[in-house]
């Protein structure tokens, strides 16, 4: 029981809450038969959520119970998912009035049975109202041609009020404007302020195409029936207006289909969306040519590259930085004001303590900036997983299987680019799972094993590097015949294939060409267009790695760093020369005597618990001096399944680097990806690990 | 805390002192004939070529209204001494011509002030405030203003 | 000091780079390109010395003079090229200019200030392929060296394509450097 003191406080403000709510209900009530208003029932919406939160932090259950009940009724109503019924708008009136009978219950009048029992009849009300609505079979954004690559950037809710405007036949536009990032706030809402008149600001997209570093753009996506030239009179030089679909617009004459009649196809168009998958002749993912770009039935869930969804708190973060540092700024002037002054007199110690100070002050401040800055580039990789889950259970569906398809790991943040290329070899290994790993169910019934498959999707964070495992508990890859598939296609010969440790087998299936459209059907196995997979993942600076048992399913582990903007770096001295190896690439660090090398046709090699790996001396492939040593440090670099040992001279530690090009003219300098500078300020080489497994696969490169 | 102190370039103009920011200060040079440019406002004299930049030229004495007579009468100390002035406007350099540079003087921020009433609305268009000690007032000239065509 | 309007005219009178100077200043090089402006004669040249020789580049193509700043060697590159250097962040590389034009036989191994003489510099030239600093030895300093005088480069052979053209002012000869082509 809560103190009474908290209890009037709750009472207090829980009606306050409830008085908003009775009177904007009262407004949406008087709109009845027309289409209720965006804000409106947002507002709405956003009163029945904090009576809940309200209720539920001061243990009111009852009132908490019916108030998330509203809220989900209300949820659905303004995602367009149910109509604004009679039923429905009674319903929400009669919970107006439950809540406040509820509320002066719960401040000492007693309980009455009459309001128990129509707190029930409510919420059963309200449980199926809100599951009422139908599913849209057709998608009207799908019908006007807007991108998907924009359109995927939308929350849920923005989608939907998208979809009002164009079912209204109302354009969209793109609205961009470039503003200073010192009043951009000021600015945009201005911005905002001259639209609104004309239209609908559904969304504010920071974009972070162009500008430089002080400014900042914006995408406004824009919803307005007047033409595009009255749009551009009204920002006049604030903004560039575009149309953003590249269709016409078509105003449906005929209104909303019945919430209850099912919807249906209305032109046999070709799909230009992934929810259109239902057409019947899906190209199976695997038939995607083994050139490289998969071209499967899905379009890419690639959303528009450019642009961060931020925060607006994350925004305020970074203002603040840049308001401490003007601080900092003035503070210096005003120090180099006090040295100028006092020309050839000493200046005094205090002075140097200031200017001290205020340099450690700078440095913090960028140092701050700079992980801001990095952190708006984070996003979670749930708004990948969404799109995929969203996808799969529609996949699932059309596939006659039983797949339980587990998600997990959303949160964890990932750099926005990462997260973006991730979609798409995501969605290839997942298609893969379902397509081959999972068996139907009787033949799993016949194994023994549960009817439901299971397809896995889960992310973790391990340190400063992200996992991701897509896993499946199907039939697992066919070992013997990856084995004669590799054969055939001449990929390795039979001899190798025979000293092949499981691992390496496995790996097999990354060889581009190791799979052809006529596989589909034979190999029970998978392996279908992974070379394209791993070829995605290396861009990435990402590892993947395979793990199959025949009978018990397939796990694929993704390795990939949590950015790319700054990376740690082993930082190694070759002759006198020092060298970063990003570690994102390292994977372990051996020392070895050189009596330990072996050779195989002359090249060096070297065992590491069992593998044997290229044994490559970066000073010889650099043409540095060679020093005799007594012992080699290896760093095993590893991309994607590729993994070599790297001879340097010494170990000299780690950093943090930003890697930057090494200019106009010194750019593609071979294994060089740029340089970083450390304490010293003094450049210091950056290894283009790819590139140097790149050219040491090749037998041209006769090195070591 | 000491109060800051801003560092001042004086120019001469019709008799009268002046102050520019020292920062605005690019450069001083001799005056140079500027070529001059068609269609352009009244208030530009033309343009001269510096380090192959294109830098328009703007007369500080027509613009005050305070040109000395041309030709014969011309005063040959005035001459002699008469300087252009390159200057920083956000990121562009304007020349300006002035009767003489004088010299470079350190102020406290403080010591800019309004320009007292007698400065009507309208007669020192270009003023900004004044620094300074009453009798030997300078006048912060408003740089910008000389290269916006008049209201 | 609570007079914000006073406060509007001192924040117009200092220096801001990103001040608003108005639409005519902004369009004054359109304004400027439509007159016909006379050609500023004579050319200034930053001249510098490589070996005995006396070399110089048009003004307008120096970026910076440098003190010779830590030079990060950089395998697989023209042995003319030095390496990296560090220019408040930016990485440029560095040209042997003396090795490039063929003025000493052997490649010097350079790695920093204490490799040369204290007069030593790096000229940071502009480019368009990429900004790119040449290692002199003695920075002499400006020239006017007037165009019409100018003559062209007399032919030393098929690989001496660095050389624009001669200059002479005051006794002296400067050899006009081709920057494209000497870094090439």
């Amino acid at each position: 029981m809560a103190p009474p003191r908290a209890l009037s406080e709750f009472v207090a403000e829980a009606n306050e809450v409830l008085e908003t709510l009775a009177h904007d209900v009262a407004v949406l009530d008087a709109q009845r038969g027309r289409e209720p208003e965006p804000d409106l029932l947002n507002a709405i919406f956003r009163a029945a959520h904090s009576l809940k939160g309200l209720s539920g932090m001061f243990g009111q259950e009852r009132i908490s119970t019916l108030a998330h009940h509203l809220e989900d009724v209300l949820d659905a109503l303004r995602l367009g998912k149910v109509l604004a019924s009679d039923a429905l708008l009674d319903a929400i009136l009669d919970g107006v009035d439950v809540l406040t009978l509820m509320l002066r219950e719960a401040s000492g009048e007693a309980p009455s049975d009459e309001t128990a029992r129509r707190a029930t009849a409510l919420t059963e009300t309200f449980v199926r109202l809100a599951s009422g609505g139908q599913q849209t079979a057709v998608d009207v954004l799908d019908e006007v041609g807007l991108d998907p690559a924009i359109r995927s950037v939308f929350t849920e809710y923005e989608e939907h009020r998208l979809r009002e405007n164009v079912k209204k036949g109302i354009a969209l536009w793109k609205v961009r404007a470039v503003f200073s990032l010192d009043d951009f706030d000021q600015r945009l809402a201005g911005l905002n302020a001259t639209l609104k008149p004309l239209g609908e600001v559904i969304s504010t997209l920071p974009s972070s195409q162009p500008g430089d570093e002080t400014s900042i753009a914006f995408d406004l996506i824009f919803g307005s029936p007047r033409p595009q030239h009255e749009i551009e009179t009204a920002v006049q030089t604030m903004a560039s207006v575009q149309p953003l679909t590249n269709k016409p617009v078509r105003p449906r004459l005929v209104s909303e289909p019945e919430p209850d009649a099912p919807r249906t196809r209305p032109a046999p168009r070709p799909p230009v969306f992934a929810s259109d998958v239902s057409s019947p002749e899906l190209t199976p993912l695997s038939s995607s040519s083994p050139s490289g770009v998969m071209q499967g039935a899905e379009p890419s869930l690639r959303s528009l590259a450019q642009t961060v969804r931020v925060d607006i708190a994350r925004l305020d973060g970074l203002m603040n930085v840049i308001g401490e540092l003007l601080t900092v700024r003035a503070n210096i002037h005003r120090l180099a004001d006090v040295a100028r002054q006092a020309g050839a007199t000493p200046l005094p110690k205090l002075w140097g303590q200031e200017l001290q100070k205020e340099a450690r002050a700078l440095e913090r401040k960028l140092d701050e900036l700079q992980a801001g800055v990095l952190d708006v580039r984070m996003v979670p990789l749930g708004q990948v997983f969404d799109k995929l889950a969203r996808l799969m259970r529609r996949l699932v569906r059309q596939s006659g299987k039983d797949v339980h398809f587990e998600v997990s790991g959303g949160d964890v943040e990932l750099d926005k680019l990462i997260v973006e290329e991730l979609s798409d070899p995501l969605m290839h290994l997942l298609r893969n799972a379902l397509d081959h790993g999972v068996e139907t169910p009787d033949r799993r019934i016949a194994q023994g094993k549960d009817a439901r498959g299971l397809i896995r999707l889960k992310a973790q964070q391990l340190g400063n590097q992200v996992q991701i495992e897509v896993g499946d508990d199907g039939a697992g890859m066919d070992e013997g015949r990856i084995k004669q598939v590799a054969i055939e296609r001449g990929l390795v010969t039979r001899e190798l294939t025979d000293e092949l440790e499981r691992r390496d087998l496995l790996n097999l299936v990354f060889l581009p060409g190791f799979s052809t459209r006529k596989d589909v059907s034979e190999l029970s196995g998978r392996g279908v267009g992974l070379d394209v997979v791993k070829t995605n993942l290396a861009r990435l600076s990402g590892l993947i790695d395979i793990d199959s048992r025949r009978g018990e399913g397939t796990t694929f582990v993704l390795t990939l760093p949590l950015t790319l903007a700054i990376i740690r770096a082993l930082i190694v001295g070759v002759a006198d020369r020092t060298f970063a190896v990003p570690l994102n690439s390292v994977t372990e660090i051996v020392a070895v005597k050189p009596a330990e090398l072996r050779t195989i046709e002359r090249r060096e090699v070297l065992e590491v618990r069992g593998q044997t790996l290229p044994f490559v001396r970066l000073s010889r492939i650099f043409g540095l001096q060679e020093l005799p040593v007594e012992r080699h440090f290896v760093v095993v670099i590893g991309l994607a399944q590729e993994r070599l040992g790297l001879a340097v001279d010494a170990l000299l530690g780690q950093e943090d680097i930003v890697t930057k090009p090494l200019g106009g003219r010194l750019k593609g300098v071979p294994g060089i990806a740029g340089a970083t500078e450390l304490g010293d300020r003094r450049a210091v080489l950056v290894l283009d690990v790819a590139a140097l497994v790149e050219e040491l696969k090749r037998p041209q490169a006769a090195v070591g | 805390m000491t109060e800051p102190v801003v560092q001042l370039c004086v120019l001469e103009v019709g008799g009268e002192q002046y102050v520019i920011d020292l920062k605005r200060v690019e450069e001083i040079l001799p005056v140079q004939a500027p070529t001059p440019v068609p269609k352009a406002p009244g208030f530009l004299e033309g343009v001269v070529k510096l380090r192959g930049e294109v830098v328009p030229v703007v007369d500080v004495r027509k613009r005050l209204g305070v040109q000395p007579a041309a030709g014969p009468l011309r005063d040959k100390r005035v001459a002699r001494r008469e300087r252009m002035v390159v200057c920083k406007l956000g990121r562009r350099r304007v020349g300006f011509l002035v009767d003489a540079v004088s010299k470079v003087i350190r102020v406290e921020r403080s010591a800019l002030q309004p320009a007292p009433l007698t400065a009507r609305p309208g007669r020192l268009p270009h003023v900004l405030g004044v620094v300074g000690e009453p009798g030997q007032l300078k006048l912060m000239l408003d740089l910008l203003s000389l290269v916006a065509e008049d209201a | 000091m609570a007079n914000p309007r006073f406060e509007a005219q001192l924040a117009r009178f200092f220096y801001r780079p990103d001040e608003d100077v108005g639409a005519w200043l902004e369009l004054a090089p359109e304004i400027a390109e439509a007159g016909e402006v006379a050609e500023e004669l004579p050319e200034e040249f930053l001249a510098f010395e490589l070996g005995a020789e006396v070399y110089a580049v048009p003004i307008g193509a120096v970026r910076e003079i440098l003190k010779v700043p830590a030079i990060t060697g950089v395998p697989r590159v023209a042995e003319h090229v030095l390496g990296v250097m560090n220019v408040r962040g930016e990485m440029l590389p560095v040209y042997d200019l003396k090795q490039r034009l063929r003025l000493v036989d052997a490649p010097q191994r350079v790695t920093g200030p204490t490799d040369l003489p204290r007069e030593s510099r790096v000229v940071l030239l502009k480019d368009p392929e990429g900004d790119a600093g040449i290692l002199v030895d003695r920075v002499q300093g400006v020239v006017r060296l007037p165009l019409s005088k100018l003559e062209p480069a007399p032919n030393l052979g098929a690989d001496r394509r660095a050389v624009a053209g001669l200059g002479r002012a005051g006794g002296n000869l400067y050899i006009l450097l081709d920057v494209e082509a000497a870094l090439a």
